[in-house]
């Protein structure tokens, strides 16, 4: 796959909590390397779409949360972590517990154990949504200036006339459309319907009989996560949100007892969906979600959601409740202390409590110490139809046409 | 099935418009508990309920309270937090939700500045009648009432007057697009599968069922002996439903730039006559203003009228049309004010557009119940003069219908979209922005200088329904 998801979780050292929260903030505002006093550049990457440092588990042993959307395998992308942000790496990993402290960051062999604790620690997503499919930042970035240049090209006077004098000219040319379109259509959605449920069924058997072997041949740590009092939610900042536009959500809710293969077999579905079916720009309609992941973790004790999305938390929220309340509750229904649902497929209830589903996110969600986002001031929807410019403007056979014409 | 309405017991401001030609608001304070009590054991047989008029009466009385109204009046902490978060709140720190930025900040305001503990608003009374000396009259008998029990203080008076023509200051009929509500409309439950059909009870109302399929969250009161006359709290014996028949209000006080609103029409209309359009000056600003709200000035909305105005369809059918074909924006602008406040059927993705889109709208909606302040412009100049609109809207839901459908307003990134703004969003400085008329051959984009609308001040309040007015009144 050309995007990823890297999702890593490592123990923080006892005692050294607040001097990394300190560090991270700073980061955190200063983000865009306006300042001097970041070592944390993400735009010189040119790979990540949205990163976040995350402080987890305040309430039981600190953790720290480092995901990232990027393009590229992980190991090209920790490389680059390292050449980029590598002053940073003693200040924020060196506050964990098994990090390869002590060496020169620049060294081979740092580069070698560095990138073996992060995958160790990773954690591959149960489901992962992508809101536009085999995109490179780079490439958005291009098409994104590309749009602006014509909206201004659009605006000049002599270029409407232009356009205006010109057009009648060119012919209309009659479509129709063939019968047999219709029917290749048919069979292609039930081809990708019989691939979402063959998907669906492999994940789920790799999930249940085939990676719990792995993972206990890793021995990695469990994180036991210990969820947030409920007074936690009153100390949830919301004025960190809305700054660019789009805010990231990291929300960590304990799964009932005896749920978390339902919900396994559940996320299997919807990550086939999510390829299959949702992949140009839309999940179930909600046009609003850049990259998402969900990921059991604590060995089926606790659902890690995280997403990037445009708009407020009121409005996201909206959009869930308004277009795909079905989704979320059989997704959250598992997880203690979701509003009650009733029914079993095509619930009632739940999430529609909104007020009380909004309290139940505000309640688990953790706030980021860092956000970084590729595209501060577009939409998903901004950028599917900057996408669908660049895709059609072929600067090759423009230069070919234009200079032969 | 669907619950009747209470309506003896539901302010009469909450579900129906009154059409009376001239609204006084006053902002009042209490210096006790007592006082408040006092005032509102006094007037409160005068509140204006529901029912059905058989006559129209030449005044009417509703009233409202903030959340440090009712804990004057005496509500615990523990009452009061079962209230809305952003109700308990206060509109002045939802500076960041509503885009209250710069010179729309709340330290800046009129009305409801938080920096001036002094004119902390405890009641919103609101007076209405037929003729201007109906409402004097009836004003100076309340003046009369606060000087006989003294102790409540008149923060502010701004009095609303609605022009013949029902238009506002920028010159367009007011309040075209009003949802109806099921069970105060005679086209009801028989057309439940027409998207556009009145809204459920709930989404204005607390104590029924909304779009969502259950009852809004609703206050509670301890089940005291003066609690006895409000309704009962299922499972929860301790507790009444203070919300019951309720429902929040929002006001702003919104001035308009009506002189710089018009020189923007004037400076952008003749573009379009050099491109398309072979119609007199006149006709183009009035085409561009068209534009920008998606409905003619006379409220014909461009989806049924696009190339000239027209006479008023029906109010049904000036209100129930779709955009349907129209996804690109090319009759109705995609960024235009009433797509904006009301996307109908085309909110979300083109290919969800239709009954999918209606059902997310619908949980959206507000019933708008201001009126224009000031003197209409009569010069081309600006004269100095405060004008603009006391903008009121009843909803059941703070967050999720006043203050998102004022998120769409203000987005510049709103179902799609890019730098594009509302015309009459107050925050226009924020960044580049512009409106986008879509037309052949090319689209216009106009930048904004500024904004035409500035925030003066505002507070959330809440409506009580009849008995629970009783309830604060009497003593304990």
């Amino acid at each position: 796959m050309l995007q990823n998801a890297l999702t890593v979780i490592t123990k923080i050292k006892p005692g050294e909590l607040e001097t990394l929260r300190a560090f991270l903030l700073v980061v955190g505002r200063d983000i865009k390397g306006k300042r001097d006093n970041s070592h944390v550049h993400f735009a010189n990457m040119h790979t990540t779409h949205f990163a976040r440092w995350v402080i987890i588990n305040e309430y039981g042993a600190p953790h720290l949360l480092f995901s990232s959307n990027h393009d590229g395998s992980d190991v090209e992308y920790i490389a680059l972590l390292i050449e980029i942000i590598a002053e940073a790496l003693d200040h924020i990993w060196g506050h964990c517990e098994g990090y390869p402290s002590g060496m020169d960051v620049r060294s081979p062999q740092f580069k070698a154990a560095f990138t073996q604790y992060l995958l160790k620690h990773a954690i591959e997503p149960d489901t992962f949504y992508i809101g536009y499919r085999g995109v490179r930042v780079n490439e958005m970035q291009g098409f994104l200036k590309l749009r602006l240049r014509l909206e201004q090209t659009f605006d000049l006077p002599a270029v409407r006339a232009a356009v205006s004098e010109a057009l009648p000219h060119f012919p209309l040319l009659s479509q129709t459309t063939p019968a047999f379109v219709a029917l290749r259509q048919n069979m292609r959605s039930a081809l990708i319907l019989a691939r979402v449920l063959w998907d669906t069924i492999v994940q789920f058997l790799y999930l249940v009989f085939i990676k719990p072997q792995i993972l206990r041949a890793r021995g990695l740590p469990r994180i036991d996560y210990v969820v947030p009092p409920p007074e936690a939610a009153a100390l949830y900042k919301a004025e960190i949100e809305d700054v660019v536009a789009q805010n990231q959500m990291t929300v960590i809710t304990r799964i009932k007892p005896g749920r978390s293969i339902p919900l396994k077999l559940v996320l299997c579905f919807v990550n086939a969906a999510a390829k299959h079916i949702f992949n140009e720009g839309s999940l179930a309609n909600i046009a609003t979600i850049h990259f998402a992941r969900w990921i059991i973790i604590d060995d089926g004790k606790h659902l890690l959601f995280e997403s990037n999305y445009d708009s407020t938390f009121e409005s996201y929220i909206g959009d869930f409740v308004d277009k795909v309340s079905h989704g979320m509750n059989a997704i959250w229904r598992h997880s203690e202390g979701f509003p009650e649902t009733t029914g079993f497929i095509l619930t009632q209830g739940g999430c529609n409590h909104i007020e009380a589903f909004k309290t139940y996110i505000r309640q688990n969600q953790i706030e980021a110490q860092v956000f970084y986002s590729a595209y501060p001031q577009h939409t998903v929807r901004n950028l599917i139809s900057a996408l669908r410019i660049g895709q059609t403007a072929d600067r090759g056979a423009l230069e070919a046409w234009l200079s032969r014409f | 099935m669907t619950t009747p309405l209470q309506l003896d017991d539901i302010q009469g401001f909450v579900v129906r418009g009154y059409t009376f030609l001239y609204a006084r608001y006053l902002f009042l304070q209490f210096d006790t508990q007592a006082h408040g009590q006092q005032w509102l054991a006094k007037i409160v047989d005068w509140t204006t309920p529901a029912t059905t008029w058989t006559q129209k009466p030449k005044v009417c009385q509703n009233i409202a309270f903030t959340v440090d109204g009712l804990k004057a009046l005496g509500l615990a902490d523990s009452s009061l937090q079962t209230f809305s978060k952003e109700f308990v709140a206060g509109m002045h720190t939802r500076e960041r939700v509503l885009g209250d930025t710069e010179g729309n900040r709340a330290d800046l305001w009129e009305i409801g500045n938080p920096t001036r503990p002094d004119l902390q608003i405890h009641a919103l009374l609101l007076l209405f009648g037929l003729t201007s000396d109906d409402l004097k009259q009836f004003s100076e008998q309340h003046a009369q009432i606060r000087a006989q029990i003294g102790g409540i203080t008149l923060l502010h008076s701004i009095d609303g007057v609605r022009r013949l023509d029902k238009k506002e200051h920028f010159g367009y009929l007011d309040g075209a697009g009003q949802p109806q509500i099921e069970g105060m409309d005679a086209r009801s439950a028989a057309h439940s599968a027409d998207p556009t059909r009145p809204l459920k009870a709930g989404e204005f109302v607390l104590g029924y069922q909304n779009e969502y399929g259950i009852l809004p969250s609703s206050p509670t009161v301890p089940s005291d002996a003066r609690a006895q006359r409000l309704a009962a709290v299922e499972k929860q014996p301790a507790l009444r439903d203070f919300g019951c028949n309720g429902t929040y209000l929002v006001l702003r006080k919104l001035y308009q730039d009506v002189a710089a609103f018009r020189k923007f029409l004037q400076d952008n209309a003749p573009d379009f006559h050099s491109e398309s359009r072979k119609a007199a000056d006149r006709h183009e600003v009035e085409w561009l203003a068209a534009k920008l709200v998606g409905r003619w000035r006379s409220g014909t909305p461009l989806a049924l009228s696009p190339e000239q105005d027209s006479p008023l369809p029906g109010k049904h059918e000036n209100n129930t049309f779709k955009f349907g074909d129209d996804t690109a924006g090319l009759t109705t602008p995609r960024g235009s004010h009433i797509r904006r406040a009301n996307p109908r059927d085309t909110f979300g993705l083109p290919g969800a557009y239709g009954t999918e889109s209606f059902k997310a709208v619908n949980r959206h909606r507000i019933i708008r119940r201001g009126m224009p302040y000031g003197p209409p412009l009569q010069s081309t100049q600006d004269d100095g003069a405060d004008r603009g609109l006391v903008f009121i809207c009843i909803n059941a839901n703070i967050a999720v219908q006043y203050e998102f459908v004022q998120k769409w307003m203000n987005d510049p990134n709103f179902n799609g979209l890019y730098q594009n703004q509302d015309v009459f969003a107050h925050n226009h400085h924020i960044t580049d922005t512009f409106a986008v008329i879509e037309q052949p051959p090319l689209r216009q984009r106009i930048p904004y200088p500024q904004s035409f609308v500035k925030v003066r001040g505002g507070a959330y309040f809440f409506m009580p329904g009849i008995a629970a007015l009783r309830y604060l009144s009497a003593s304990e």
